[in-house]
C-alpha cells in the first residue's frame, strides 16, 4: 500500500462516531462516577435528636467552663479556712433559718385566736336536742 | 434541602444548650463544697400542717354558724348539732397534732435535766390521752348540753395545763437551735484566728481584721449569754402552770432569742467583710 492508499484510508476513519445511545450511556456513566459519593456518616439517636452535631458542642462547652471555672478558683481562695465566703454565707444561711422558727410565735398567737373563738362558739347556746 | 439546614441548626442549638446545662450541672455539682453540703439542718415543724388544720377550725365555726341561722325545726337541729361536733372534733384533732409535734420536739432536745424532761414527756402523754378521750365524748355525745360541756372542759384544760407546755416545748426548740448556730459561729472564729495567724507569718497586715474579729467574737458572746438566760427563764416554768405570770416569761424569752438572731447574724456581717477585704 502506497502513501497515497494510507492518507486516504485514515481520511475515511476521521468520519467514524459513536452510536447516539452508546455516546449518552457513556455520559451518563461518567457524571455518575464524578458525583460526590454520600458520606458514609453514621448518624445514631438518641431520643429522635441526632447526637453527632451534640457531642462535639457538649465536649466545647464542658472544656470552656472547666476553664473558666480553674480560672475562678485561684490558689489564694483555698488559702484561707475560716475566712472562706462561701462557708460564711452557708453558715449565715442557716442562722437566718432560725427567723422561721422565730416567726412561728405569731402563728401560736393566731391559733389561739382561732381555737378560743371555735370554743367559745361550741360552748354557746343554739338549738340542738 | 433549606427546612434540613433549619432543622440542623435547631437541632445544634438545642445540642448546644444541653451540652452547658448538662457540663454546668457535672461541674458545680461536684464544685459543691461539702460544708455547704453538711450545713447544720433547723428542721422547721410542719407548720402549714397546723395551718390546714387551723383552716379546718375556721370551716367548721362558718358551717355552724350557718347551722343556726333560719327556721328551727328537727332536722335543723340534728345538723346544728352535728356541726357543733364539727368545731368540737377540729379542735382537739389540732390539740392532738400539737400535742404530737411537741412530743417530737422534746424527744431532740438537749435539755441537761432529765427528770425535767421526763416530766414534760410524761405531761405530753396525759395531754395526748385525754385529749382522745374528750374526741370519743364528742363522738357519742348526743345533746348539745354534753357537747357544751366538752368544749368548756376542753377550753379549761388547754389554757390551765397545755398550752403553756407547749410554747414551752417551743422556744426552748428555737433555743437549743440558736445555741447550736453560735457554737458554730465560734468554730468560724478559731478558723478566721488560724488564717490570721498565717497572715501574720506572711509579712502582711492584720491589725484591722483583728479588730473586726475581736468585734464579732463580742457580739457572739452577747449572743451565747441571751441564748443562756432565754434557756433558764423556760426551763423554770413548771406546772403548776400560773397562765399569765408564764405567758410573760415565754414572751420576754422570746425577745431574748430575736436578740440573739440579730447578733448572730452581725457577727456573719462582719465576716462576710473581712473574707472579702482579704480577697
Amino acid at each position: 500500500m502506497d502513501e497515497h492508499k494510507i492518507l486516504e484510508n485514515l481520511k475515511q476513519l476521521s468520519h467514524i462516531s459513536p452510536r447516539d445511545e452508546f455516546r449518552q450511556g457513556l455520559k451518563r456513566t461518567l457524571l455518575a462516577t464524578t458525583a460526590l459519593p454520600e458520606a458514609p456518616l453514621v448518624r445514631r439517636r438518641i431520643f429522635g435528636i441526632e447526637i453527632f452535631p451534640l457531642v462535639p458542642l457538649a465536649t466545647a462547652a464542658v472544656l470552656v467552663l472547666t476553664v473558666v471555672l480553674s480560672l475562678n478558683t485561684g490558689p489564694e481562695a483555698q488559702v484561707f479556712a475560716g475566712l472562706n465566703n462561701e462557708e460564711i454565707l452557708s453558715e449565715l444561711v442557716s442562722s437566718s433559718d432560725i427567723n422561721i422558727s422565730l416567726n412561728e410565735f405569731s402563728s401560736y398567737n393566731d391559733a389561739d385566736q382561732k381555737i378560743n373563738v371555735a370554743l367559745k362558739e361550741a360552748s354557746r347556746y343554739g338549738t340542738g336536742r | 434541602m433549606a427546612q434540613a439546614d433549619k432543622h440542623t441548626v435547631t437541632r445544634s442549638i438545642i445540642g448546644s444548650v444541653g451540652g452547658v446545662i448538662l457540663a454546668a450541672f457535672f461541674v458545680f455539682g461536684l464544685a459543691q463544697p461539702v460544708d455547704a453540703q453538711v450545713a447544720p439542718s433547723t428542721q422547721n415543724p410542719p407548720h402549714s400542717l397546723f395551718s390546714i388544720a387551723l383552716d379546718k377550725i375556721s370551716d367548721a365555726v362558718s358551717r355552724f354558724r350557718g347551722a343556726l341561722t333560719g327556721r328551727q325545726s328537727p332536722q335543723r337541729a340534728s345538723e346544728s348539732l352535728a356541726a357543733r361536733k364539727g368545731v368540737l372534733t377540729s379542735v382537739v384533732e389540732y390539740l392532738i397534732d400539737e400535742t404530737e409535734q411537741a412530743q417530737q420536739s422534746l424527744a431532740s432536745l438537749p435539755v441537761n435535766d432529765a427528770e425535767e424532761k421526763d416530766a414534760m414527756a410524761k405531761r405530753l402523754g396525759e395531754d395526748h390521752i385525754w385529749f382522745s378521750g374528750m374526741l370519743d365524748g364528742i363522738s357519742n355525745a348526743r345533746a348539745v348540753s354534753q357537747l357544751q360541756t366538752i368544749a368548756d372542759d376542753v377550753s379549761q384544760y388547754r389554757d390551765q395545763r397545755h398550752a403553756i407546755l407547749i410554747r414551752k416545748i417551743s422556744e426552748l426548740t428555737v433555743a437549743y437551735k440558736q445555741r447550736a448556730l453560735v457554737e458554730i459561729a465560734r468554730a468560724r472564729v478559731n478558723h478566721i484566728e488560724a488564717d490570721l495567724a498565717s497572715l501574720d507569718e506572711e509579712g502582711n497586715p492584720t491589725e484591722e481584721l483583728r479588730a473586726s474579729l475581736a468585734n464579732a467574737l463580742e457580739k457572739i458572746e452577747q449572743s451565747s449569754a441571751l441564748v443562756s438566760e432565754a434557756i433558764d427563764m423556760l426551763v423554770a416554768i413548771h406546772s403548776p402552770y400560773e397562765e399569765n405570770k408564764y405567758r410573760a416569761d415565754i414572751e420576754a424569752a422570746h425577745r431574748l432569742l430575736s436578740q440573739s438572731s440579730t447578733l448572730l447574724r452581725e457577727a456573719y456581717k462582719i465576716f462576710i467583710a473581712m473574707a472579702d477585704a482579704v480577697k
